[in-house]
């Protein structure tokens, strides 16, 4: 019961929280030089052209005026039309949120078990060759933004050692596991950064746990490593260590943004990456709400299970 | 080194009465009759792969500003006519052309049997409605003002309509093939950005907004010797190493508007065509007539002298270019009369400038890394002006801020403008102080307007020679922009990639392109 009453909670909490994300947006995207109209017509058009094309787009409205006719459309489940395209919303959304959380979750099911892996192996040993090694690899693949990584990727595995395409080139209606070899750079690139801050994140819990007296009261009693290590301490380390991979899942959606750029890959992050290009306000709009939604509901789902996994906390 | 020779515009009787005598030519795209001639036949079918860094900022063919949008244009529309090698036009839509009162009124005569991918079939209310659209600001985008001075236009029967210009407009043909005037149907004109719909040798079939357009044969194209190819699928990558990494791992067929540092290094490998070829696009520094110091023409004559034109196209251009002389029209131009060598000489600039009465110069110039390479042209002369004691702030900002709050309203910035085959395009609509793209609205020089009106009224090509090439040395002299360089055409094909010409005025032509096995 107090579970669901957590889980009503949290979740009117996300309904403000979207609320104030699209005002939020509305109001900088707005606040940004230029608009659609300039960034359609661009440097060569006469302002009177400008104006005629905000007119005919609605953009001469208040802007108070606009968003509550969004807001008011989005409660009865249309996202409106792209300013840019004419394009209901929509169907421009649904095969690229399919492809955005393939990519997101393909990152998140290979990256969280190996990095609560290796940090795990790198605190049983502080201070040891292991724990030094994945230490300075994971700052060193931390430091480097995901941009970095991904060119330096392109260019080792797709120009210099031609083994891997070094662009998806895929179609928002194309399902990405067909051509699993398109996804290997770019679930590459985001699970590198997540393994860095995940690892460390895990080592440091992990060496805390380990020095903690009923964890030294069972070696001392005799009990074997291995069942020590799994039985006694892991438990009490994966709950903080979701609740980290739940917090982590903005910086997961944030590559996205870039990784799909870089590899042109069709999912919400190209989407959001052109329609901030054209100022398309509405399109804007609707994949912040989609990302703020899934970055909102993952952290609830990672609260949950972490809730689950401490019995002190169900009581 | 001889400059690199630009097709020359010639006024010839074929254009002011033109058509049936070029019939022939029809069937036949200039430049590919080298292959009819070397007896090599196209082979048919296939899709060719088509990359380009940007996507299309919309599918309506005269709203479009980007050159994604008008290559996608290009596609599944026709423009009346086509141009040739020289510039001239080639019948392609219209069959036949003649002006009447001197080019105050001209008569079009359409190909009959052309159809829209709808089905319907093309007529000159089509056509009507088409230039109808060009001249209404609040409908026409970007290609506003697209056909000419036109006055009005009236269907005369099925296949016949007259236009009326506002004044007599000798270049009414060659402007026809402007990448603007594709034709468009009268019913559904207005929503084309949703529904495509053209006569052009590719139907539209899907537009993946930022991914992906794919366009198929159509089957009722009237000219089948030209469309050789079973459909287009045009793809967007941003990153340039990405682009280069899908054109040498195969997974496309063609690279454009690729990074000048893409094109050396694609060029010393094996198995790809990279192209380089002359254009008339440009950068300008705009120093802008209306505003403050520019106002004073000594300090624009100042700053003529300062960039090192050469230095800048070796260095910004890797030597893919020429140097500009501050005349919107490229080296070998036919209208260009004989010109002084503006070269970079900064005592005089500095002599020019203490004249004006300009002490202490320290301005902004504003620039896009969004538009390469304005940036380093800019900080080019920013490093030269610096010499003489100006102070010039290189200001590189993304390029919706630039056309927003920059462009026009700014006195020191860079822009862009593509080549173009008519006077009208290249100087007219630029200089005129009431025209499209003089940005300042400013007469730059006086009597400068009525012999940009003069040029354009002139049907007689002597005349006509005569009149441009004054308009051209009051432009050089007194100019609010200056060009410091034309740049190279640059992209890459693969080997199967057959019948691709570099493009001169700015967007590809995929007519005559075809796909070795």
């Amino acid at each position: 019961m107090q579970a669901l009453g957590f889980i009503l909670r949290r979740t009117l909490l996300l309904a403000v929280v979207l609320l104030v994300v699209s005002l939020l947006t509305f109001g900088i995207v707005n606040v940004l030089p230029g608009d659609v109209a300039t960034a359609v017509l661009g440097d060569m058009a006469t302002p009177e052209q400008a104006a005629a094309l905000r007119e005919r787009l609605g953009l001469d409205e208040p802007l108070a005026q606009r968003y509550l006719a969004w807001l008011t459309a989005l409660l009865q489940g249309d996202f409106g039309t792209s300013l840019q395209h004419g394009q209901p919303i929509a169907p421009l959304l649904m095969g690229r949120l399919g492809n955005s959380a393939i990519l997101g979750l393909l990152t998140l099911t290979i990256a969280a078990p190996l990095a609560v892996a290796l940090g795990i192996v790198a605190a049983l040993r502080p201070g040891g060759l292991l724990d030094r090694l994945i230490g300075a690899i994971a700052v060193g693949a931390y430091a480097l933004p995901e941009y970095v990584i991904g060119l330096l990727a392109i260019l080792a595995f797709s120009i210099w050692l031609p083994v891997l395409p070094g662009t998806s080139l895929m179609d928002p209606n194309e399902n990405p596991l067909a051509r699993p070899e398109a996804l290997v750079l770019p679930v590459c690139v985001l699970i590198t950064g997540m393994l860095a801050f995940i690892s460390q994140i895990t080592r440091a819990s992990m060496i805390q746990v380990m020095a903690s007296p009923y964890v030294r009261t069972a070696i001392l009693k005799g009990v074997p490593f291995r069942r020590v290590v799994l039985k006694h301490a892991l438990p009490n380390l994966l709950p903080p260590t979701i609740t980290e991979i739940g917090m982590y899942l903005g910086y997961v959606i944030g590559g996205l943004v870039v990784v799909e750029t870089l590899f042109s890959y069709a999912g919400l992050g190209q989407l959001v990456t052109n329609a901030v290009s054209y100022r398309d306000v509405p399109v804007i709009q609707a994949t912040v709400l989609l990302v703020a939604a899934a970055y909102g509901i993952g952290n609830l789902l990672a609260d949950v299970v972490a809730l689950l996994l401490t019995p002190r906390l169900r009581a | 080194m001889m400059p690199p020779r630009m097709p020359n515009l010639i006024l010839s009787r074929r254009v002011i009465l033109g058509g049936a005598a070029a019939l022939t030519g029809a069937a036949l795209l200039p430049g590919r009759r080298a292959y009819a001639q070397s007896g090599v036949v196209p082979r048919k079918g296939g899709v060719l792969r088509f990359c380009r860094p940007d996507p299309p900022d919309m599918l309506d063919p005269m709203a479009t500003n980007s050159f994604s949008g008008m290559e996608f244009s290009q596609m599944v529309y026709d423009n009346l006519v086509m141009l040739d090698a020289d510039a001239q036009p080639l019948p392609w839509l219209a069959t036949a052309w003649e002006g009447l009162k001197d080019g105050q009124e001209w008569l079009l005569t359409l190909r009959e049997g052309v159809r829209f991918h709808d089905g319907q079939t093309l007529t000159s209310a089509d056509v009507a409605a088409t230039i109808e659209r060009s001249i209404d600001k609040s409908r026409a985008g970007a290609g506003f003002g697209a056909f000419g001075p036109v006055q009005s236009v009236a269907a005369e029967g099925p296949t016949k309509l007259r236009v009326t210009m506002t004044m007599p407009f000798g270049e009414f043909p060659v402007v026809l093939a402007y990448r603007a005037c594709r034709i468009l149907p009268a019913r559904g004109i207005d929503s084309l950005r949703e529904t495509p719909n053209g006569t052009g040798p590719f139907r539209f079939k899907e537009f993946q907004p930022g991914s992906s357009i794919t366009v198929e044969k159509f089957d009722g194209y009237w000219n089948p010797d030209v469309q050789h190819l079973d459909g287009v699928r045009m793809v967007f990558i941003r990153e340039a190493v990405a682009m280069q990494a899908a054109m040498r791992g195969g997974q496309v067929d063609l690279i454009t508007q690729i990074p000048l540092e893409t094109y050396l290094v694609m060029r010393r490998l094996p198995g790809f065509k990279a192209h380089s070829a002359p254009t008339g696009d440009y950068h300008t520094i705009q120093i802008m007539g209306n505003k403050e110091p520019f106002t004073n023409p000594k300090v624009r004559q100042a700053f003529q002298y300062i960039p090192d034109r050469k230095a800048i196209v070796a260095a910004a251009l890797f030597g893919q270019g020429v140097p500009g002389n501050d005349v919107t029209l490229p080296p070998g131009n036919v209208y260009l009369p004989q010109l002084p060598v503006i070269e970079q000489d900064l005592p005089r600039a500095r002599k020019l400038l203490d004249e004006s009465g300009v002490k202490e110069l320290s301005i902004d110039a504003y620039t896009t890394s969004d538009r390469q390479p304005a940036p380093k042209m800019v900080l080019a002369f920013s490093e030269a002006a610096s010499k003489i004691g100006i102070t010039v702030r290189v200001r590189d900002i993304p390029y919706t801020e630039y056309a927003a709050n920059v462009a026009r309203k700014m006195p020191m910035y860079s822009s862009y403008f593509s080549g173009s085959a008519t006077l009208y395009d290249g100087v007219y609509k630029i200089h005129h102080s009431k025209a499209i793209y003089n940005y300042g609205n400013t007469e730059v020089a006086p009597g400068l307007d009525a012999k940009l009106d003069a040029m354009i009224a002139e049907v007689d090509l002597a005349k006509r020679k005569q009149v441009a090439g004054e308009a051209l040395k009051l432009i050089q002299a007194h100019s609010d922009r200056m060009v410091p360089y034309f740049r190279n055409y640059v992209g890459v094909t693969s080997e199967k990639v057959q019948g691709f010409e570099p493009p001169k005025y700015g967007t590809i032509e995929t007519r005559g392109i075809w796909l070795s096995a």
